[in-house]
C-alpha cells in the first residue's frame, strides 16, 4: 500500500516537469559507463598466448666436465707404452686442454672411477648424475697389429642422457698427445662453438740471462707446452717469428753484431737460409695466406717502411712511402688487405691499406698509441696493443668500431691469435729489474686469463694454424 | 519570475497543481501512520563496536573511481571452435634414451637429433588445430582491435580490467609463469654459452605440452640478433634452450582444468 502510493506521488511529480526534461526521460537512458561490466565470461581461461622471457646469467660457473681414463680392450704394449698408460696420460692431456680454454672445470682422471670398455658407448648415466656434471667424456685406446693406435673419443650429456660427439683418431703411438688435443678439440667445438686450437704448435722467444744481456733463441712447442724445442742457440738475438701457414718453415729476424737478418727455418730439415740482410734495422716479418710472401718493416736514415719480398728470397718491393715509421704489416686471412702502424698524424696508429700499398686509411682514433696490428685468423677483428700509460692488449673491428681492452696489467703487448680467432696469446713484463717476460693468453670475453707455462721465460709468441 | 510562470499556466495545469498538491498533502498524512503488521527493526548484521583511532587512515582505502574504458574484451568471445579436441589421457613422460650403439667403431654415425626422435604419440593427433588458429573470417562482433586504441597504457588497462573472471585468468596465468619460468631457468643456466655478443642472441622456442605437463614436441625454434661475431654460438645457444626445457618437463602444478591455455606456450630465451 505505502509503495503504490509512493509510485503515484513519484509520476505525479514528474509530471510537473517541462515538457523536455520529459521527453528526454522518455528515452532510454543511456547506461554510465561503469555499469557496463559485462557478465563474467564462462571459463577464466586467460585468453592471450602464454609467452614469456627466460633469462640467464651470462657470467656462469665452468661447466663441469668428468673425464674418466680412457679404457682399453686389453693392455697392450706399443712404442709408447702401454694402451692402459697412455688411457690414462690420453684423458690427463683432455682434462687439462679442457681446463685451460677457461671454458671448463674437468674432473679426472683421477679421483674419477675408471670404465669399462663396454661403458664407452653405453655410459652408466645414472651413476654419474649424483656428480652434478653437466657433461662426460669417455673414450678408449686400442692398438692394432700395424702397430696404430685408434683413439675413440665421445662426449655426453649426464642430465639429458644423450650423446653429444663421438671421434676417432689413428695415429701412430709417439703422436698420442696429438689424439688427445684432436678430442679435446672435438669437445671444445662441441660445447662452445667455435673451431678447435688445441692441436696446435706455438714459436716464441725464450728468455735467459740478465736484462741487460739477454739471451733470446727462438723455440717451439705444442699448444699446451708439451715437446718444448729451442731451434737457435742464443749466439745471435731472434726475435717476432711466424709460423708459415703449412707449418713447414718459421720466418724471424736475427740480429747478429751489425747485420740484420730475416731468416726462414724450414721445420722439416732442421736448417735454415737468410731471405733478407741488411744493416738497417729489419723486424716484424709475416707471412702472406698463401705462404708465397713475407712482409717485413725495414728502418733507413730515420724512416721505416713496409716491404714485401718473395718467401725464397729475392728483391724487396715497398708498399709504404710515408715520411714517418710505417711498420708491422699483417695480412687480412683473404690476403687482400695490410694492417698496419704508422706514426704519419703524430703518433702510432693503426691503418690499413690493400696489399699492393694503395688506399691507405686510418682505422684507430683513441687516446694514446696503437701497436702491433693482427688480423684475426677469422677477419671480423684486429689484436692490437694499446699504449697509454701501461701496454694492454685489444681488439678492434677492421674497419676500426667496437675497441675493447682484453688486459689490464703493467706492459702486455704483441698479440697472436689462436688459429679459431677466439683466444690471443701476449707477452707480459713485470715491472722493474728483475721483471720477468712470460707468455699469457686471453679469450675475447677477457674474463679466461692464463699463463702459458715454458721453461725459461718468454716473449713474441706466434700461434700457428691447427695442424693439418 | 515565479509568478510569471503562474500566470502562463492553463486550468489543466492548474488542476494538476492542486491535485498534485492536495495528493502530497494527503500522503504525508498517510505515512505518518502504520499500516499492516509493525516489524521490530532487525539488523541483518549484528552491530559492530568502532574504534575511532585517528582522524585520517595513514592510506587512503575508498574505491578509487576508474576513468579508464572497461577492457575490450573480459571474456570468452565467442567460442566458434567447433568442439575443442577431446583431451586425451595424459600421456606418460618418458625421457628418451640415444640409442645405444653395441660396436665400438669411431666412425660417426647418424645420430638421433631432438628433431629426428620418433615422435611419441601426439596428445591430440590429427584433430589438432595448429598452435595459432586462423582468425575466423566471419564477423564476430568482438570488435577486435578496439582495445588497441583505448589501451594505450597497458597497466592501467589491466587495473580497469577488474571483473572477477579476468583477475582471476591474471592470476592463473602468473601462477603459471611462475611454475614454467623457475623450472626452465635452471637448466637454462647451467647450459654454458661464451662468446662475443651472445647477449644480442634469443631463441624463441614454441612447444607443445600434454595434459599431465610433460613435453609433446617442439613447433618452432627460431633466434633473432644473430651476426657474424656469435654466429658460432647459435646453434649452441638454441641447443641449451631445447635442452632446459627437455629437462624442466614435465611441469608440475599445471592447473589442469586450464590446459587449453597452456597447451602450447612460447618462451624466450636470453642470456645477460
Amino acid at each position: 500500500m505505502t509503495r503504490t502510493l509512493l509510485g503515484f506521488t513519484i509520476a505525479l511529480v514528474a509530471a510537473l516537469l517541462s515538457g523536455q526534461s520529459t521527453a528526454s526521460l522518455a528515452q532510454p537512458a543511456p547506461a554510465p559507463v561503469t555499469a557496463a561490466q559485462p557478465a563474467p565470461a564462462p571459463s577464466t581461461t586467460p585468453q592471450a598466448p602464454p609467452r614469456e622471457t627466460v633469462t640467464g646469467d651470462l657470467v656462469q660457473e665452468r661447466t663441469s666436465i668428468i673425464v674418466p681414463v680412457f679404457a682399453t680392450p686389453g693392455s697392450v704394449d706399443t712404442a709408447a707404452g702401454t694402451t692402459a698408460v697412455l688411457g690414462r696420460q690420453i684423458a690427463e692431456v683432455i682434462a687439462a686442454d679442457l681446463e685451460r680454454s677457461g671454458l671448463y672445470a674437468p674432473s679426472g682422471p683421477d679421483g674419477v672411477r675408471a670404465i669399462a670398455m663396454g661403458e664407452v658407448t653405453a655410459p652408466q648415466f645414472a651413476g654419474w648424475r649424483g656428480s652434478g656434471a653437466e657433461s662426460l667424456v669417455h673414450g678408449f685406446v686400442r692398438a692394432d697389429g700395424a702397430g696404430n693406435l685408434t683413439v675413440g673419443c665421445y662426449l655426453y650429456d649426464i642430465a639429458l642422457g644423450s650423446e653429444l660427439s663421438r671421434n676417432g683418431f689413428v695415429v701412430q703411438p709417439r703422436d698420442w698427445r696429438r689424439a688427445a688435443h684432436r678430442c679435446a678439440d672435438a669437445i671444445y667445438s662441441r660445447l662452445s662453438g667455435e673451431a678447435p686450437f688445441f692441436d696446435s704448435r706455438i714459436a716464441y722467444i725464450a728468455e735467459t740471462g740478465p736484462k741487460d744481456a739477454r739471451i733470446k733463441r727462438l723455440a717451439i712447442m705444442d699448444s699446451d707446452g708439451a715437446n718444448h724445442r729451442f731451434i737457435t742457440n742464443g749466439q745471435a738475438i731472434a726475435l717476432t717469428p711466424r709460423f708459415s701457414p703449412d707449418y713447414s718453415r718459421i720466418v724471424y729476424v736475427s740480429y747478429l753484431a751489425n747485420s740484420v737478418r730475416v731468416y726462414v727455418y724450414d721445420v722439416g730439415s732442421g736448417t735454415q737460409r737468410v731471405v733478407h740482410e741488411s744493416s738497417n734495422a729489419s723486424f716484424a716479418p709475416r707471412w702472406s695466406p698463401d705462404g708465397r710472401f713475407i712482409l717485413f718493416s725495414m728502418a733507413a736514415a730515420g724512416n721505416a717502411d713496409i716491404y714485401r719480398i718473395p718467401a725464397d728470397g729475392g728483391p724487396p718491393r715497398r708498399l709504404t712511402d710515408s715520411p714517418g715509421i710505417d711498420v708491422g704489416g699483417s695480412y687480412s686471412p683473404d690476403g687482400r688487405r695490410i694492417v698496419f702502424e704508422s706514426d704519419r698524424s703524430g703518433a702510432q696508429q693503426i691503418y690499413v691499406m690493400n696489399a699492393d700499398g694503395s688506399d691507405q686509411q686510418r682505422i684507430s682514433f683513441g687516446g694514446g698509441r696503437y701497436a702491433t696490428p693482427e688480423w684475426s685468423p677469422r677477419a671480423d677483428l684486429i689484436a692490437f696493443t694499446r699504449i697509454a700509460g701501461n701496454f694492454r692488449i685489444g681488439v678492434m673491428t677492421p674497419s676500426g668500431g667496437g675497441e675493447r681492452l682484453l688486459t689490464d696489467s703493467w706492459q702486455d703487448e704483441a698479440p697472436t691469435w689462436a688459429p679459431n680467432g677466439r683466444i690471443i696469446q701476449f707477452f707480459r713484463t713485470t715491472q722493474g729489474r728483475d721483471g720477468r717476460s712470460q707468455i699469457f693468453q686471453v679469450d675475447l670475453t677477457g674474463v679466461n686469463l692464463r699463463r702459458l707455462p715454458t721453461p725459461v721465460d718468454g716473449s713474441d709468441p706466434a700461434w700457428g694454424p691447427v695442424l693439418p | 519570475m515565479a509568478s510569471n510562470r503562474l500566470d502562463r499556466l492553463d486550468t489543466t495545469e492548474r488542476a494538476g497543481l492542486g491535485l498534485a498538491i492536495a495528493a502530497h498533502i494527503i500522503l504525508l498524512g498517510l505515512l505518518s501512520f502504520q499500516f499492516g503488521p509493525s516489524d521490530p527493526a532487525q539488523f541483518s548484521n549484528p552491530p559492530m563496536a568502532v574504534d575511532i583511532i585517528a582522524e585520517v587512515a595513514p592510506v587512503a582505502t575508498a574505491p578509487e573511481i576508474n576513468a579508464a574504458p572497461p577492457a575490450a574484451r573480459l571474456g570468452d568471445p565467442d567460442s566458434r571452435e567447433a568442439s575443442p579436441p577431446p583431451p586425451a589421457p595424459p600421456v606418460p613422460v618418458v625421457r628418451q634414451r640415444p640409442p645405444v650403439l653395441s660396436k665400438v667403431e669411431p666412425m660417426r654415425q647418424p645420430r638421433p637429433t631432438p628433431h629426428a626422435q620418433p615422435q611419441r604419440p601426439s596428445a591430440t593427433p590429427a584433430v589438432n588445430p595448429p598452435s595459432r588458429p586462423a582468425r575466423d573470417p566471419r564477423p564476430s562482433g568482438a570488435l577486435d582491435g578496439i582495445a588497441a586504441g583505448v589501451a594505450r597504457d597497458a597497466q592501467r588497462n589491466a587495473r580497469a580490467a577488474t571483473p572477477p573472471a579476468v583477475q582471476s585468468a591474471a592470476a592463473i596465468r602468473a601462477d603459471i609463469r611462475v611454475s614454467i619460468n623457475s623450472e626452465v631457468r635452471t637448466p637454462w643456466n647451467a647450459c654454458r654459452v661464451s662468446g662475443i655478443d651472445v647477449d644480442q642472441l634469443k631463441t624463441t622456442i614454441v612447444f607443445r605440452l600434454t595434459q599431465s605437463g610433460g613435453l609433446d614436441r617442439m613447433v618452432s625454434v627460431n633466434t633473432a640478433g644473430v651476426n657474424d661475431s656469435n654466429r658460432p654460438q647459435l646453434q649452441r645457444f638454441e641447443e641449451c634452450a631445447r635442452r632446459a626445457i627437455q629437462l624442466a618437463t614435465p611441469f608440475a602444478n599445471l592447473p589442469q582444468e586450464h590446459y587449453t591455455y597452456w597447451q602450447t606456450y612460447t618462451l624466450d630465451f636470453e642470456k645477460r
